[in-house]
């Protein structure tokens, strides 16, 4: 167990990087694997190939296990990308290989910086220590974490989490229908839960919530709907209940666009405290050459309540892959909080990289310059994720 | 280590397929230029020249969908070998494929799809051959050709069309085909399995 590290100044070695912190500290609780579903452009259009959620992250199938070499890391050894390295007994991989046991797992550690006119800060600490379990028949499948999360923004400890169970029943060939809590499909399912469109829409993986999901995975249509509601841990004035559906259409075998939409209703009516939202947003993922890509999505949401206020969320991410597994990258991101306040807005416009050495390991860096308004300030975050 | 191999199986197959297209395109064209030969009668022109159209540039590309998960497997091979033949309406052609050219963006599938399944060492190539195809060129043609992959001939059918550009001709080709058909075995690796089903697209630019 590791505890943060506040500091008075920046990391040397990280150098010009800043970071983000009370908002990234938010996003950075994430208690589950994500996708990558950049891999769209490689022709895996569908989150299914590899792992054992329809709407991607957590526990891995072998076959995603193994592009983990093959497509995502610059180097590995032959057997490098199995569970423990390539360090069990063959007959000990295989025979995980072939049992229907699936695994998956994450630890993460971000150092952070945040620097402006009046503060200078950086934090380093473990921001998740995962493991998830699954056991896939085929026709139906169970899957759960459990891990450790540490909040750096007061307990300073771990605490034992399970954020991910469920159970899922694939009725035909493209269908499936699954009960649980994780998260629900809603516009891109990003590893990088600090962009905008994920934790200011409360669709942070540190938001958990309980869902009954259809999904719909086709060979050029994919379509989710999911009711969702709010975990019963979450407070009464933000629990929500929610209908989602979730549409992308596949382009040209390695590209895809989709919208999504949301309409959900939360908080205590009775106590004149409720709230009511909708949020609609558009995404899509395109493979522009073959070293060349985007992602982006944007969204507008609704809450009506005490008062009623109106958002709108953006970004875009073009990547550059020159070598395999290293994706410099350069990022735009939008943010208005109240499109009725110019206050509320801030635009982030940030350089990075991710690099994939070898298979099970990611780090991850971006350097954002941030404006609100007059007022200009820099963020930056380093992370190295090992995955199991 | 994952073995995507099974899925460039599917990626020979397309890439004959686009011979085979490639092939029927040169003679559409082939037979207009005949035509307006100014001094010869046309069949007599067509009997004693029938100039053959090679092959300049173009590529061949194949789709193989892998389940579950709707994978999308897709290859992309040089330009076939091969001359087109027209005479008077009539186009005759064939084309080869190198096989080892084939390359579906994992160099792991590509040597599983390469040794595995298409068995290139001992099969490098892939043949389309037509003969008395319609020549007509600007519109879409359904023609019958023979395709030759793994040692095995079977009858395909390409949907065709040509098009002057300057004094070359372009032609576009698809065709779809099943592994079984050609006795390479279904690639299936960790879980995912390819459809048997193939389909090849070839484009190509034609010049005498």
């Amino acid at each position: 167990m590791q505890h943060p590290k506040q500091q008075d100044h920046t990391i040397s070695f990280i150098g010009g990087l800043s970071f983000l912190a009370s908002f990234v500290f938010t996003s950075l609780l994430s208690p589950s694997a994500e996708a990558f579903p950049e891999l769209t452009r490689h022709g895996y259009v569908s989150c299914t190939a590899c792992h054992v959620s329809p709407n991607g992250g957590g526990a891995m199938t072998p076959y995603g296990r193994g592009l983990s070499r093959e497509l995502l890391s610059t180097w590995g050894g032959a057997r490098e990308a199995e569970v423990g390295h390539g360090i069990l007994p063959k007959e000990w991989s295989d025979a995980l290989e072939n049992s229907k046991l699936r695994l998956g797992g994450d630890v993460r550690w971000v150092q952070t910086h945040r620097e402006n006119a009046a503060v200078r800060s950086g934090q380093f600490f473990t921001m998740q220590a995962q493991a998830e379990f699954a056991w896939d028949e085929g026709p139906w499948a169970i899957a759960a974490a459990i891990g450790k999360l540490e909040d750096p923004r007061g307990k300073k400890e771990f605490r034992l989490v399970s954020p991910k169970y469920y159970g899922l029943v694939r009725f035909a060939e493209a269908g499936a229908l699954r009960a649980g809590r994780f998260a629900p499909a809603y516009g891109l399912h990003l590893a990088d839960h600090t962009l905008s469109v994920r934790r200011a829409l409360g669709l942070g993986p540190d938001v958990e919530r309980d869902n009954l999901e259809f999904s719909w995975i086709g060979e050029q249509n994919q379509f989710f709907a999911t009711i969702t509601q709010s975990a019963e841990s979450t407070a009464s004035t933000d629990k929500e209940r929610a209908s989602i559906v979730r549409y992308e259409r596949i382009i040209n075998s390695n590209s895809r666009v989709g919208a999504s939409f949301w309409q959900g209703s939360g908080g205590d009516h009775d106590a004149a405290a409720g709230f009511d939202r909708w949020m609609f947003g558009v995404h899509g993922i395109a493979n522009l050459s073959k070293e060349w890509f985007l992602s982006a999505e944007i969204d507008r949401s609704e809450r009506t309540g005490t008062s009623l206020v109106q958002s709108q969320y953006g970004y875009l991410r073009l990547n550059y892959e020159p070598v395999q597994g290293v994706w410099p990258l350069l990022q735009y991101q939008h943010e208005r909080g109240d499109v009725s306040l110019n206050s509320s807005e801030s635009n982030k416009y940030g350089i990075g990289v991710n690099f994939f050495p070898r298979p099970h390991f990611e780090f991850f860096g971006i350097w954002n310059r941030v404006s609100r308004g007059s007022d200009w300030s820099d963020e930056a975050y380093l992370l190295l994720h090992y995955y199991l | 280590m994952t073995k995507q191999t099974q899925t460039h199986q599917t990626f020979t197959s397309f890439a004959l397929g686009l011979i085979a297209a490639l092939a029927i395109i040169p003679v559409s064209s082939h037979g207009k230029n005949t035509a307006s030969a100014a001094t010869p009668p046309k069949e007599e022109a067509a009997k004693v020249a029938a100039p053959a159209l090679g092959v300049e540039s173009g590529k061949v590309e194949f789709l193989a969908i892998g389940k579950p998960s709707f994978l999308k497997v897709k290859g992309t091979g040089t330009a076939p070998k091969g001359s087109l033949t027209i005479e008077g309406d009539k186009a005759s052609g064939e084309f080869t494929f190198d096989l080892s050219t084939l390359d579906t963006g994992i160099a792991l599938r590509n040597e599983h799809m390469k040794d595995k399944y298409l068995e290139v060492g001992k099969h490098p190539t892939a043949t389309i051959r037509f003969k008395d195809a319609s020549a007509k060129e600007g519109s879409k043609q359904t023609i019958p050709a023979e395709m030759e992959l793994h040692g095995v001939k079977k009858p395909v059918t390409l949907e065709a069309t040509l098009k002057p550009e300057g004094d070359k001709k372009v032609a576009t080709a698809n065709f779809k085909f099943k592994l079984t058909d050609y006795q390479i075995e279904i690639p299936t690796h960790l879980g995912i399995t390819i459809a048997d089903e193939v389909s090849v697209t070839i484009e190509s630019t034609l010049k005498k």
